[in-house]
């Protein structure tokens, strides 16, 4: 199980649900990434360049485009690359996305699992493996 | 400079979608419809794979210099990423 909070993002009363994932990238690095759960997201994951720098996960060693569609309905390209996570006490590799925003998991990490959250400041957040995951 | 990093993605776009016509669409069995299809655009190599990352990581592995192009069997689209903090991230902007 994964515990996470709902945070005030910025003081600006916007509710943020996030949970802290640990993530391993090329050469031995490891960072602990808080990462936004985003329903909006179909792929697995997206971090921002910053961390992924961080990771070493570099372009040259594992990258390929992948066309996403935005919000406004309009599509963009995003690099995709490969990082091994820890995820219901397993390591698991997925696909991630750059973004120049916030650091997100989306629904494709999410599959198989129950996710509970208490929307308020504060609130809790839980994320269960579901039995007969598929 | 590899290879990749000098192909804009409308290039690897329409290589890709090339390749699957002639090469992969009429091999593809029934039962992949809503796989992801992953081609290198430079050697027409390919992985179907439930998961979009199974079929890069071993597509990688044969084709280290691979420039791929993702698709999903029979869908309209790929992926979505929805979330507004792309447009409004930083505070100072909204205020």
């Amino acid at each position: 199980m994964h515990y996470g909070t709902v945070d005030d993002a910025y003081d600006e009363d916007i509710l943020e649900a996030s949970i802290t994932l640990t993530l391993m990238g090329n050469n031995g690095a490891i960072e602990n990434v808080v990462l936004v759960i985003d329903t909006g997201l179909t792929e697995e994951m997206a971090l921002t360049n910053e961390i992924i720098q961080q990771l070493g996960l570099s372009a040259d060693d594992d990258a390929g485009d992948i066309e996403l569609t935005l919000a406004d309905g309009t599509t963009a390209a995003f690099n995709v690359y490969v990082a091994d996570i820890l995820w219901h006490d397993r390591v698991r590799r997925v696909a991630v996305v750059d973004t120049d925003g916030v650091s997100l998991i989306g629904m494709e990490l999410l599959r198989g699992s129950n996710i509970n959250i208490d929307a308020v400041p504060g609130g809790l957040v839980t994320i269960t493996e579901l039995p007969d995951a598929c | 400079m590899s290879e990749r990093s000098r192909m804009p993605y409308e290039e690897q776009k329409r290589r890709g979608e090339d390749i699957y016509d002639a090469q992969i669409r009429h091999q593809i069995a029934q039962e992949d419809e809503g796989k992801f299809v992953l081609v290198d655009v430079l050697t027409g190599d390919y992985e179907i794979a439930d998961r979009s990352v199974e079929a890069r990581v071993k597509l990688r592995k044969r084709r280290p210099e691979a420039v791929i192009h993702t698709m999903r069997r029979h869908k309209t689209y790929v992926g979505r990423i929805l979330s507004p903090r792309r447009i409004v991230r930083n505070p100072q902007e909204t205020q």
